[in-house]
Order: C-alpha cells, then structure tokens, then sequence
C-alpha cells in the first residue's frame, strides 16, 4: 500500500532534483531538525556571541576567584578568577574548529586514497587497502598520545594528529563506492566519450559517493570532539592557557567538590555537541540514502 | 551510398579470464565471449548483429570502441588498426566512434543536468567554442525532439524513451561517423521502441552516419539493417543482406531465430512450422568439440563433431559457417 502511494504522489508532484527531494526528506526527520538547530545555535555561542560580549578569554578577576554566578560572572569564575561563561565560549571555538578540521582534512585524504584503490582495483588497490588495515590495526589513543607529546601541544598539532590517524574509515567507505559505481553503464558511456580517469574519478563519481562521505564527516565531528576533550583531559592535548572544553574539564577535576559547575558546563557542551553531530548525521544518511525511499 | 569501407574487424578474439588474489593471477578458465570474427562495415551502411543472450554480440561492440582491450586480432577503423592504439591515441578515434548504452536509465550520470551530459563530450573533444557549446546542445536535443528547457533538469525526470534521447544526443554532440548502438530500444516500451528507431534512421540520413546495431530482436534489426551479422558463441554463424536472411536463411540457427519471430498474419502463424532450439546455449568455457552450435542443431552430422565449420561465401554476400554449404 505504502509503494503504491508513493508512486501516485510522485507521479502527481511537480519533478524535482535530487536535492530539493533530499531537503524535503530531512526536513521529515525531526531529531536532525533540532541536531541542526542547536549546532547552528551552538556555533553562533562561540563565534558571535564573544564579539559582542564585555569579557576577554584572558580576563581574570583574582579577587574573585571560584566566584559563584552574579549579575557580572554569569556562570561565576574559575580557580583563575577568568569569567567562566566567556572561557565556555572561547573553549567551544577551539573544540569545533578541531572539530571540524579533524573531520574535514582526513576525508579530502581518505576520499583520494579510496577513490584511487576502488577505480584502479588491481595491485594498487591491494597496496593502499593494505596500508589503510595497517593504520587501522594501530590502537588510536596511545598513538595520539606519543604523537602529542613528540609534537608538542597546540592546537594546530591535534588537528594534525587527528587527521593522520582518522582517514581510514572515510577510504574505506569511498574505496566501496567506486568499487560498484566504476561499474555502472555511466562511466562506462564517460569513457566511451573519452573522459579521462581523473576527471571520470572527480566528476562523475565523486558526486555519486557524496552521500556516505558526508554522513561520515558529521559522526567524525563528534568524535574528534571528545578525542580532544580526552587527550585535553589527560594534559595532553591544548595547553590550558587556550581554554577548549577538553583542558577546562581537566582544570576543573580537582575543583569538583569546591565548584562542581566548572565540570558540569564544559561536560554539557561537549555532550550537546555530540549528541547533535550525530543526529545530524543520522539524519542526512536518511534523507540521502536512496534505499530509504519513502 | 558510398561503398567505402568504414569498419573491419579481423580475426577478433576476446577472452576474459578469471582472476582474483593478491597477485591477480588467473584462476579457473577462459571465457571466451568473442572468438575469432571478422567482418566488414561499409560507410552509411547499418550492420545487425544479433544473437541469443551470451552470443557475445554485446561483447563485440564494447570491444570495437575499446571498453575492453581485444585480446587478439584487428580492428581497422578508417584505415587505422585502433586495436593497437593506447588510450591517449584513442581519444581522437572517439569523437568519431561512439556509442548508445542499452540501459538508458543506467547510462547517465544520476548527478549532470542533461546540459552537462550532452556538453561534456564537447569539452573533452574540446570543440565549438564554451561559449558556443550551449548553443550546440540546444541544437541536438531540438533535433531529437527534445525541449531545450530540459537542458537544467536531471536524467531521473526524463521516461525511458527521453533518456535514450539523451544518450543519443551526448553520442551526437561530437558529431561522430560510426554508432555503435548496444540494443537501444530493449530497455523501453514497444510503442516508444519504433520512435527511437525511426529517429535512428533519420539520423543516418542527415549526418550520413553508420551503424552497428546490437539486438536480439531479429525483425527490429531487418527493418534497420542493410545486412544482418548472426552470432553464436563467440562466432559468427552467418553474414547475409537483410533481405536474403529472411528469405534464404542458411545457417540452422539462423533458421530456428527467424521462426521464432512472430508473424502478425494469423493465417501464415498458424500454417508455419515452428523451429524450437532444445537445450540451452552451451557454456562458452567448455566450448563442444567441433561445430558450436551441434549440440542443438537437427541436422548435425559426424563430421559436426569433429571439425569446426568455418565462415565461407556461399553467394555474393552471403556468408554461412556450416557443414551443410560445404561445396
């Protein structure tokens, strides 16, 4: 009954490109609704809000020290008298950008390598998959955590660390898409026309295997999150005199029976973040997936 | 018509062997899709290749534009044997070599507008000038009956028949000289399947282009082809002007596909005998000693065990690979 209502409806709706029908299907899916909501809000907290705010992220009032929320220090100060609701903005700016860089910089390099080993299959993609089971058979944290300390903290580093060690997956996902689509008739028609390799890869497949690659990008935002907020917490990540939620979390540890809202803040907006990345995700995989026509 | 000639094809084989490992090395047997054929193409001219499915006729046509490498044997196009160029060589035959999908709802790019599609083959052949190109697209898809309005629209709001339009236009855009068309119209509705073919006709007589015809459908293929080229196995079984192949088929194959086409004269159907294939077509990795086509042929004798017949002339254009015309 349901495919056959579909049918009708699609029959009778104006024709659409692939895009309007994508946007039409996420904006069904309510939980990605608000994930895209809060992180619009969420980016809006760390990077406007500060422009217009009285506070700088070095701000320090030493004669109020753990001070508690008042109409001046909105979530009160930390051990350093530094206005915590400016620190939790400032914190979250350095959080996304490692964020976001940590999803963006490994998928250009997983995209290239995946989109070569699955076009070309053979020997070459034998060698880059092989390699690619070889990063994947590295146990992550210990790795970024002699990385970090071999590199020096920074910010710039972790984002580094993160991208070197984070493009397997987003390769492998790609590897599998080329691997079918260089079968398909299209590119088949492209190399009958003469396209080159380079531009069948870039231009006709690249397109095709957007959707996997992009659901991957909004789960790896999360997860670069708290694998910064993790390594910050261990000292090893942003050194704490550039707050990021992670290092504000660690600074706080000691401080949790005398200000445990210094723990709670950071944790929220870690949590939140996450939490919203990931319905994102989950939300654009629906929408974009054409298996889940609905 | 001219009588120059366009196309030939000699002694081409294509085998595909089956490999798999760390190592690609050949596991299992060969296929051999294509064995040993030749045949000519003369210019202006529509050739039919037809065949049942795993004739290998489709692997023909994807060899002949190099989708696949040949494994042996030429393929002279226009006095170059293009079976030995690589594949930058190769990019200048193309624009005069192209090709129709089956699948027109496979064959296009999900993600161009039909304006990209028809312009790329311009871009990469790089003619008229970019600023002209658009002009050039809105030009085909008006001579293909297309609207230039669908220029911004995607492969997936077009029907069947649209598409197949399309793909004719990205063939067309490049102004090429020799179609290669891999049953075109199996894919679409009966009643759409006689506009395409009628488009493909007066295509030929407007650009003066020629035809391979691929197809399966032995009367769709005698309406389009000057001459009919029958596949079984690999191997061409019979070569014979349109005309003659129904009249005086030779081949038993031959024979058995052109009962098999439906006649819309109750009177004739009914009076006809029906030549039924037993069996079906034998694997092409164990291929039967002898004549190929013996297993399921009626008149097969002792010598059809043992040797293979092989394609002799029988009469001016007429060519069949059987021991029955042995002379």
């Amino acid at each position: 009954m349901g495919a056959f209502e579909t049918e009708v409806q699609l029959a009778e709706s104006k024709p659409e490109t692939y895009f309007s029908m994508v946007i039409k299907r996420f904006l069904k899916h309510k939980l990605a609704i608000i994930g895209l909501v809060a992180i619009v809000s969420i980016v809006i907290f760390c990077f406007v809000l500060p422009l217009f705010f009285k506070y700088e992220s070095t701000y320090s009032d030493f004669s109020y020290l753990y001070g508690p929320p008042n109409s001046q220090h909105l979530f009160g100060t930390d051990n350093l008298g530094h206005d915590f609701f400016t620190r939790l903005m400032y914190g979250g700016r350095i959080s996304l950008i490692v964020g976001f860089s940590a999803a963006f910089l490994p998928v250009i390099f997983g995209v290239i390598i995946g989109a070569y080993a699955g076009y070309y299959g053979g020997i070459l993609d034998n060698i880059l998959m092989r390699i690619t089971d070889a990063f994947l058979s590295v146990p992550a944290f210990p790795i970024y955590m002699a990385l970090a300390k071999l590199m020096g903290q920074g910010v710039l580093n972790i984002i580094l660390v993160f991208s070197f060690l984070g493009w397997m997956m987003d390769a492998r996902i790609v590897r599998g898409m080329y691997l079918s689509l260089k079968e398909t008739e299209y590119t088949e028609a492209a190399k009958a026309i003469g396209v080159g390799n380079a531009r069948i890869i870039f231009r006709h497949l690249l397109p095709n295997s957007m959707a996997p690659i992009l659901v991957s990008v909004t789960l790896t935002v999360g997860g670069a999150i708290l694998s910064e907020a993790g390594l910050s917490f261990l000292g090893l990540g942003v050194p704490s005199s550039t707050p990021t939620w992670g290092n504000m979390l660690t600074n706080a540890q000691q401080d949790i029976f005398i200000a445990p809202r210094l723990v709670m803040w950071p944790g929220i907006m870690i949590f939140l973040t996450v939490l919203c990345f990931n319905f994102l995700g989950d939300g654009l995989r629906d929408a974009m997936d054409p298996k889940l026509y609905r | 018509m001219e009588n120059e000639i366009i196309l030939e094809v000699q002694s081409l084989k294509k085998y595909f062997s089956i490999k798999s490992g760390l190592f690609a090395s050949t596991v299992g047997d060969t296929v051999k899709a294509v064995d040993d054929i030749s045949f000519k193409v003369k210019k202006g001219e529509t050739v039919g290749l037809v065949g049942e499915t795993g004739s290998g006729k489709t692997t023909v046509g994807r060899t002949i534009i190099k989708l696949y490498e040949p494994t042996a044997g030429s393929i002279i196009f226009e006095g170059i044997d293009i079976a030995k160029l690589n594949e930058n060589e190769m990019k200048k035959v193309r624009r005069k070599l192209q090709m129709i999908f089956q699948d027109p709802y496979a064959s296009l790019d999900p993600r161009l507008t039909v304006e990209d599609i028809v312009k790329e083959p311009m871009e990469i052949h790089n003619l008229y000038k970019p600023n002209e190109r658009k002009e050039r697209a809105t030009y085909i898809l008006n001579l293909l009956g297309l609207d230039p309005e669908h220029l911004t629209r995607f492969p997936h709001e077009f029907s069947g028949g649209q598409r197949q339009r399309i793909g004719l236009a990205r063939a067309l855009a490049v102004e090429p000289e020799f179609i290669v068309a891999d049953e075109p119209v199996s894919a679409l509705d009966v009643s759409i399947q006689a506009q395409i073919i009628n488009t493909f006709e007066d295509l030929q007589e407007k650009f003066n282009l020629t035809y391979l015809f691929i197809s399966h459908d032995l009367a769709m293929v005698k309406h389009i082809s000057n001459s009919i080229i029958v596949m079984y196995l690999g191997r061409i079984m019979e070569i014979a002007p349109s005309g003659e192949i129904y009249k005086k088929p030779l081949h038993p194959y031959t024979q058995a596909l052109i009962s098999a086409v439906p006649i819309p004269d109750p009177k004739v159907e009914k009076s006809r005998e029906r030549i039924l294939l037993e069996g079906d077509i034998s694997s092409n990795i164990k291929l039967p000693k002898g004549c190929r086509f013996r297993p399921r042929c009626k008149y097969a004798m002792d010598i059809c065990k043992e040797v293979e017949p092989v394609l002799e002339e029988t009469e001016a254009g007429h060519s069949v690979a059987c021991h029955l015309y042995k002379k």
